[in-house]
């Protein structure tokens, strides 16, 4: 006998095994993990109250573009199953002043299900911030807390791009959990007669300790989605449920590194290829993956061999953190 | 469309048979065969092998599981063209890492294996797996019955792709304690 018959053999496998297999279930008791949870949870808290603060206070950064509506698709941290929307929102009145509102919702997700899908809406009606949030959720019964701290801006003329601040994940150090993520960010798809806004599913992957990794690596990879992407393939790129494999393509990015953080700044697609351009802050070795989809618009013929990834690299916070406020959202550029 | 509707189509000698087919499991059939052959084109080539093996099958053939049984066939096509581009001494070309991790445990031997064999093989190895945890034995199977790559394993089961090396070669070992102790290796 060798491999090669060994491995024939192994085709006769039972049905049950090899239908079981095709769906592994990534589930983890929940009480192993609720610690850690609620543990991420107060830091994200803390993080979601310290934040805007901490954005304001950064040189050349202003604030976000004024939109009606943002739909983001929520993101779960395995380590710490949490899910985690963090969503800017300004708003601007038909006069002189304007309101932006960050909210900031922390879902905690005790069942450890897969990825929810929260969307917020948030519309100013005055200057005086009267607001309605409707949220709604795709998710196991969970407890949600939201924040609305409301602070003034200038005015800013609407326009149909929408804004995602960049995440606080800069703030995690090497060997500790990174439960935070660069929120699902909108991209806008331009093209000579057609301008529409598509989503950016992005979901993220837990840190490793800076000793597992030596040497900075860079590794990043495209592929179309496949159509009969399971239920795991579609939570683990963030890829909504309602969204339908089999009539529409979709760009699957798996960039993995060893920097400190990664972000992306935008991208820009044509017939002859796709570069996505990505910032990455080199402070110390850590795990800064990037796992995301893009919908492709219908009737455009991407070839995934001809995506390609274009690196900024910076050493210091302050340019890292201004260059991500600078490019948000970030958008996707597609000319057909 | 289900697979009882898909198997009607063959039985109808309906030639949407196969563009259903293909449309609803030609990715992961390619899937399987590249990861066997390493190469895109013999992959194809599989696929069309298996596509027409089950047109001349069915009927007669009924099968309970359409999916699992054009696997099965793609998979086949593939171990058989691995096979020949080892014989022809192509095998330096091949990327079959799923094939090469499980030569570290089975002594290279002849192709040729009696029916006898083939059986007592199979009913060890499923019980061997049947007795691992539902996630091992899922990777497993991905591993070296779908031939899932490494990244894509990684994705699909939230581990590092350290972990899932040193988990994997841990249950080769295992299996091939196993094998040894039922006298088969």
């Amino acid at each position: 006998m060798n491999a090669v018959t060994f491995s024939q053999i192994l085709t006769d496998l039972p049905d049950e095994i090899l239908d079981a297999a095709a769906k592994p279930s990534c589930g983890k008791p929940v009480l192993r993990y609720s610690l850690p949870a609620i543990a991420a949870g107060i830091v994200l808290l803390i993080a979601a109250a310290v934040w805007p603060k901490l954005r304001t206070e950064l040189p050349g950064v202003t604030e976000p573009p004024a939109i009606t509506a943002v739909t983001t698709a929520a993101v779960t941290s395995e380590a710490a199953q949490t899910v985690t929307v963090n969503t800017y929102t300004a708003v601007t009145n038909a006069l002189t002043s304007a309101a932006s509102t960050q909210a900031a919702g922390t879902q905690t997700d005790a069942a450890q299900t897969a990825a929810a899908t929260v969307t917020v809406y948030t519309t100013a009606v005055t200057a005086q911030q009267e607001t309605t949030a409707r949220q709604t959720e795709t998710a196991a019964p969970a407890a949600v807390t939201e924040t609305a701290p409301p602070h003034t801006a200038p005015a800013t003329p609407t326009t149909e791009s929408c804004d995602v601040p960049a995440s606080e994940g800069t703030d995690s150090s090497p060997g500790i959990i990174d439960g935070s993520v660069r929120p699902a960010a909108e991209t806008t798809v331009q093209t000579a007669s057609l301008r529409e806004t598509v989503p950016f599913w992005q979901n993220i992957r837990r840190s490793v300790p800076a000793s597992a990794y030596m040497e900075t690596y860079l590794n990043a990879s495209f592929r179309l989605c496949p159509q009969d992407a399971n239920d795991r393939l579609r939570s683990l790129y963030g890829i909504p449920d309602d969204y339908d494999l089999t009539q529409h393509s979709c760009l699957l990015v798996d960039i993995d590194s060893g920097y400190t953080f990664a972000a992306v700044l935008g991208g820009e697609m044509t017939p002859d290829g796709f570069v996505l351009k990505v910032a990455f802050l080199d402070q110390y070795p850590n795990s800064a993956p990037v796992i995301g989809a893009i919908p492709l618009p219908d009737a455009f013929a991407l070839d995934p061999e001809q995506c390609r990834l274009e690196s900024v690299i910076v050493k210091d916070e302050t340019e890292f953190r201004e260059m991500i406020a600078k490019t948000e959202p970030p958008t996707i550029e597609v000319y057909m | 469309m289900n697979d009882q509707a898909i198997i009607t189509l063959f039985e109808q000698r309906s030639e949407q048979a196969i563009s259903v087919s293909e449309q609803q499991y030609g990715a992961l059939c390619r899937s399987v065969a590249r990861g066997i052959t390493g190469s895109s084109e013999d992959a194809e080539e599989c696929l069309n092998d298996a596509m027409l093996t089950a047109w001349n099958a069915i009927p007669p053939a009924k099968p309970k599981n359409f999916r699992a049984y054009l696997l099965r066939l793609v998979r086949n096509a593939a171990l058989d063209r691995y096979r020949a581009a080892r014989t022809e001494k192509r095998s330096a070309q091949q990327t079959a890492g799923s094939l090469d991790e499980l030569a570290e445990i089975i002594p290279d031997g002849s192709d040729v294996v009696s029916e006898t064999e083939r059986r007592e093989m199979l009913a060890a190895v499923t019980d061997f797996l049947l007795s691992l945890p539902q996630k091992q034995r899922d990777l497993f199977v991905q591993r070296y019955w779908y031939a899932a790559e490494y990244d894509v394993l990684s994705a699909s089961f939230r581990m590092s792709e350290a972990h899932i090396r040193v988990t994997l070669s841990r249950l080769r070992k295992r299996l091939q304690k196993y094998l040894e102790k039922e006298g088969l290796l």
